[in-house]
């Protein structure tokens, strides 16, 4: 009723003024301006309030109640963002995290679920650009059930303001109840590809390991290097399978190695973390070989490494849009008869080497061979999410390379990262013998 | 200029009116699709009534907690509300239509208000209102006498608070040290715009700084380090100069000055809901038309940063005889600007971060090509990345999701296109004067771009396959009886040729005392914008009877007949004086 009075009231008040209404006054034709209208000008007091009002009836609050469900968490949620932002946290954390404005130093976590080192969390220590000229420092730890890692790293680009550039880098790691996957031929355990996957053995291993990379700068995107390393290894079985003791390399105590390897590195990507174009060819070549203690077997450790690899960048239909393709051969001979490679240096392939649906450890031996196809693409402002496919196979001779040999596994992934290289990765692949997911938070070197 | 016309036909009226008819919503034998628009006819909402002053509204001006209720809890509520999904459900297998603005009058358009007030679309206003916007004759900082800075401002923006000789308070912004013009020349236009568009802004002046005219007040403050309040210095003042832009004339620096608004600051109002404190609110903001057409309007002017903290309301009189008035706010982010740099590409298309956009990217496999993928195109430094040629009006998006624009239905969108598109080339040219760019062929290349967007959103919103492009209904009186006359505003605005336009037209019905008395007449077609409405008129068989009220069922054709649009209603009423009126009107979409 009230609403019927108002609509009589303000039909009656612009009955006068609207233009709708002008026919009732006017018997002649007459030019109404453009645009011109009454409308805005034309009173209403009949309504004390306004007119307007949105209610819900007792239908719709029943309809509208599940989302009361998120009340618990909105309103702490809240109530800290309301904080956080009036104390400036982000800024405080930032603060607490990096040591310069710049952000090129500080400390960052680490974490990994999956991969190498199982999982696992920790921090890194970082400057990226000591004494503002691009040398780099780093210093990580990480820790878990199965894994301590300690690494220091040392980059220095352009030494003493030359084309050599040095590499240093300290790993301690020790690794508990890691998978060996072994079967008996002839009598004795060895790894290879014929190895199932219930063949696990377990071991435990510490090892430190010293590296200097010293490279000289032929070009903007050619290298010459060599690397010296010096490690000491000790492995030893572990758990309820444990390896035995005759594996290769297996030591109750550590044996020392020293090495040296000379390589040649090209990298002509046009960008270090989102590449879409240029090759990397890296061909390396060296020697290992212990020089205080041997294996359980009585075993001297000498081999020969060497690796060649090529990865090329491909800019597909549209902007960081990327086809990598890459190509890879391991290969470790003994140095002489009856020396041996210690199963740990072999070559793998598993998830974190590129056979990335498998899991740790999964295939090793004295030679692997790998190929990856990888697209990238870009999901958002820093995110980009991957597709690959990936194919490979160890081996002990060249000659036993077969087609029917190659394991694939597939997955998808996607990869965070920011302005100061802290990364997320993730991925899940699948292959002949289940899926594989990897969670890491780590910075890139 | 023509545009495509395709019907596009909803069952939703006749499921409606079934249901209403069950209900026992609707008079006897009056089909609910025929039945005049609820809402009555006024031109003001008096929503001014003298009301207790509210409390402040502090959570608003926390633009983490707003980003994350808007696009984190308000997406969930939406999902959990089965209200909500049962009407997208319902709208989407086409039975019902989308829950339409609570704030409009029986001829669908929305009264002046504390929210808004119709004025350029209604009242054309003069080039020289136009260019003045909201500010007053005379207005301004005083041109003498020093400008005391009394706090320091917040947001990206270098500036300060200032008072001047008269005490009048000012917020001034200067321009970016490398984009000199950018935020200021932005801030005028768009001020403007929004103003002749209906909304309250504060005032904007533009003013050339002499630095040696700047003192710092005893008391003056600045949010430092950890937003922490401390004294201002010197120190700071040169601070916040040097990341200006100074002019290499005359050393002096070129800003934007706001008045402080007149009345009590209490905050910006929420995006969903009403405010508990204010009985004059009695309409939830998200179905208001006003707030929801701000997307179109925002789109114009790609105010990307249109969000809660943007908004403010005021309590304007004193104690318990004032009332708030709801302001926008800061328009330094508005067409190419990104405050201190070009805009990023990605604003205007994607929020900041847009869980759908994210979700259709990742499964897409990089096949989908995003259309903010490319780097920012700055053809004018001053004008920033403003830019027409990827503009789309309805994939339009600010920079944070805003709840009140994720409900804007077509109506709404037509009631907004149609002031956006009432700015014709000479106004847009005015209102781009009041930049005072340096160069001219800044100031052409943005008033061509606003020309284009203009004309996009025209054709988008005004498109007769959507929504019957018809306005302002009137009768007019002739010697030999009346007539229904009408605007095409899809033809006026030159989205399409008026030698294709036709109009189809019939009595759909006679209403007596809530009853049906006359059922549907046959359809006629016209050329011209209106129809006889005599008693003589064959067309129509109008008998008319006083009191009765005529439902004048329209569709437009843009293609000689081809295709129709939809439906809209005319409700044309007698008065017991025995004159006509237009009393409703009911657009279907």
């Amino acid at each position: 009723m009230r609403m019927l009075l108002i609509s009589l009231a303000a039909i009656t008040c612009l009955a006068a003024s609207h233009p709708a209404a002008e026919g009732r006054a006017e018997t002649e034709p007459r030019e109404i301006e453009p645009e011109a209208g009454a409308f805005t000008q034309a009173a209403d007091e009949a309504s004390e309030r306004s007119p307007f009002r949105s209610e819900e009836n007792l239908l719709r609050k029943v309809l509208h109640a599940p989302s009361y469900l998120l009340i618990p968490f909105k309103e702490p949620v809240k109530r800290f963002l309301i904080f956080a932002e009036r104390i400036a946290l982000v800024d405080r954390v930032l603060d607490v995290l990096y040591f310069n404005d710049e952000q090129t130093a500080g400390w960052l976590p680490n974490a990994s679920f999956g991969g190498k080192t199982g999982f696992a969390l920790g921090g890194n220590v970082f400057h990226h650009d000591l004494f503002r000229r691009g040398k780099e420092v780093s210093f990580s730890f990480l820790g878990g059930p199965e894994t301590i890692e300690v690494e220091l790293a040392v980059l220095d680009p352009a030494v003493l303001e030359t084309p050599f550039v040095a590499q240093f880098d300290f790993l301690y790691q020790e690794i508990n109840d890691q998978d060996v996957f072994l079967s008996l031929r002839d009598g004795a355990f060895t790894t290879g590809q014929g190895v199932g996957p219930d063949d696990e053995r377990n071991y435990d291993l510490d090892q430190a390991t010293g590296s200097l990379d010293v490279g000289y700068r032929l070009t903007p995107t050619w290298r010459l290097g060599a690397v010296f390393r010096y490690a000491a290894v000790r492995a030893g079985g572990s758990g309820d399978r444990p390896a035995p003791r005759e594996l290769e390399g297996m030591s109750d105590d550590y044996i020392r190695y020293v090495g040296t390897e000379g390589y040649i590195y090209l990298d002509s990507r046009n960008s270090a973390f989102r590449a879409t174009r240029g090759w990397v060819a890296d061909l390396r070549g060296g020697a290992v070989g212990n020089v205080r203690g041997e294996d359980e077997a009585g075993r001297d450790l000498r081999f020969f490494r060497y690796s060649m690899e090529l990865q090329r960048y491909q800019q597909l239909f549209a902007f960081l849009r990327t086809l990598v393709v890459r190509a890879l051969v391991i290969r470790t001979e003994p140095l002489h008869r009856g020396d041996g490679v210690p199963f740990y240096w072999q070559p793998a392939l598993d998830e974190d080497t590129g056979l990335r649906g498998y899991t740790r450890g999964r295939f090793r031996d004295r030679g692997a061979v790998l190929f990856n196809l990888e697209y990238r693409y870009p999901v958002w402002d820093t995110w980009e999410g991957t597709v690959f496919l990936d194919e490979g196979q160890v081996f002990h001779q060249y000659g036993d390379i077969r087609w029917e040999a190659f394991r694939w596994s597939a997955g998808v992934g996607a990869q965070f990262s920011t302005r100061s290289r802290f990364l997320l990765r993730t991925q899940l692949a699948v292959s002949d013998e289940g899926v594989v997911g990897l969670i890491k938070l780590s910075q890139a070197f | 200029m023509a545009t495509g016309c395709r019907c596009r036909r909803r069952r939703g009226p006749l499921i409606a009116a079934a249901a209403a008819a069950f209900l026992g919503l609707a008079p006897a034998c009056l089909p609910a699709d025929l039945l005049p628009p609820e809402p009555p006819l006024v031109c003001r909402a008096n929503d001014d009534r003298p009301i207790p002053e509210p409390q402040e509204l502090e959570e608003g001006n926390y633009i983490v907690w707003n980003g994350v209720d808007a696009m984190l809890f308000n997406q969930l509520e939406k999902a959990l509300d089965a209200g909500f999904l049962g009407r997208k459900i319902g709208a989407w297998l086409r039975l019902a239509g989308p829950k339409e603005a609570g704030d409009v009058n029986a001829i669908d358009e929305v009264p002046d208000s504390t929210w808004f007030v119709n004025r350029h679309a209604w009242q054309r206003m003069s080039l020289e209102d136009l260019r003045r916007g909201p500010n007053v004759a005379g207005g301004g900082p005083d041109a003498g006498g020093p400008l005391t800075i009394v706090e320091g401002k917040s947001g990206l923006q270098p500036g300060f608070q200032v008072e001047d000789r008269k005490g009048d308070r000012y917020i001034v912004k200067l321009d970016p040290a490398l984009y000199p013009k950018l935020g200021t020349a932005t801030e005028m236009i768009a001020s403007r715009f929004m103003y002749a568009a209906g909304y309250h802004v504060p005032e904007y002046y533009l003013i050339d700084i002499d630095p040696a005219r700047l003192a710092i007040a005893p008391q003056a403050t600045i949010r430092g380090r950890y937003n922490i309040e401390r004294l201002m210095t010197p120190e700071d003042l040169r601070e916040i100069l040097a990341l200006a832009a100074r002019s290499p004339e005359d050393g002096t620096y070129r800003a934007t000055a706001s008045k402080f608004l007149p009345g009590k600051p209490k905050g910006p109002f929420p995006l969903v809901g009403v405010r508990e404190d204010d009985p004059n609110d009695t309409v939830f903001h998200q179905d208001r038309r006003p707030l929801r057409g701000l997307r179109v309007v925002s789109a114009f002017l790609n105010n990307t940063d249109s969000r809660r903290g943007n908004y403010l309301d005021v309590y304007v009189g004193r104690n318990t005889t004032g009332h708030l008035v709801h302001y926008l706010l800061d328009f330094s982010a508005c067409m190419g600007s990104g405050n201190i740099n070009p805009k990023e590409p990605k604003y205007g298309h994607a929020y900041l971060v847009d869980p759908e956009d994210i979700v259709m990217s990742f499964f897409s496999l990089g096949f989908w090509i995003k259309p903010w993928e490319r780097p920012a195109q700055v053809t004018f430094a001053s004008a920033g990345s403003f830019r027409a040629e990827d503009f789309d009006p309805e994939e339009w998006k600010p920079s944070y999701a805003n709840p009140m624009f994720q409900r804007m239905t077509d109506r709404d969108g037509f009631w907004a296109a149609v002031i956006v598109t009432s700015f014709s080339d000479r106004d847009i040219r005015a209102i781009v004067d009041t930049a005072r760019y340096d160069e001219p062929e800044t100031a052409r290349y943005v008033v061509d771009v606003f020309i284009a967007r203009r004309d996009r959103i025209g054709r988008t919103w005004l498109d007769a396959s959507r929504i019957n492009p018809l306005d302002r209904f009137e009768v007019r009186a002739r010697p030999e009886g009346s007539d229904l006359r009408w605007r095409d505003l899809s033809v006026e605005r030159g989205y399409n040729s008026s030698a294709d336009t036709l109009y189809r037209y019939r009595l759909a019905a006679v209403i007596e005392g809530g009853r049906l008395t006359r059922r549907a007449s046959s359809w006629s077609t016209s050329a011209r914008p209106g129809i006889p409405l005599s008693r003589q008129d064959r067309l129509l068989h109008l008998t008319r009877m006083p009191g009765a009220t005529y439902v004048i069922d329209i569709r437009t054709s843009c293609d000689a007949g081809a295709h129709w649009s939809p439906r809209l209603l005319v409700y044309v009423s007698e008065t017991p004086a025995g004159a006509l009126l237009v009393t409703g009107l009911r657009r279907d979409t």
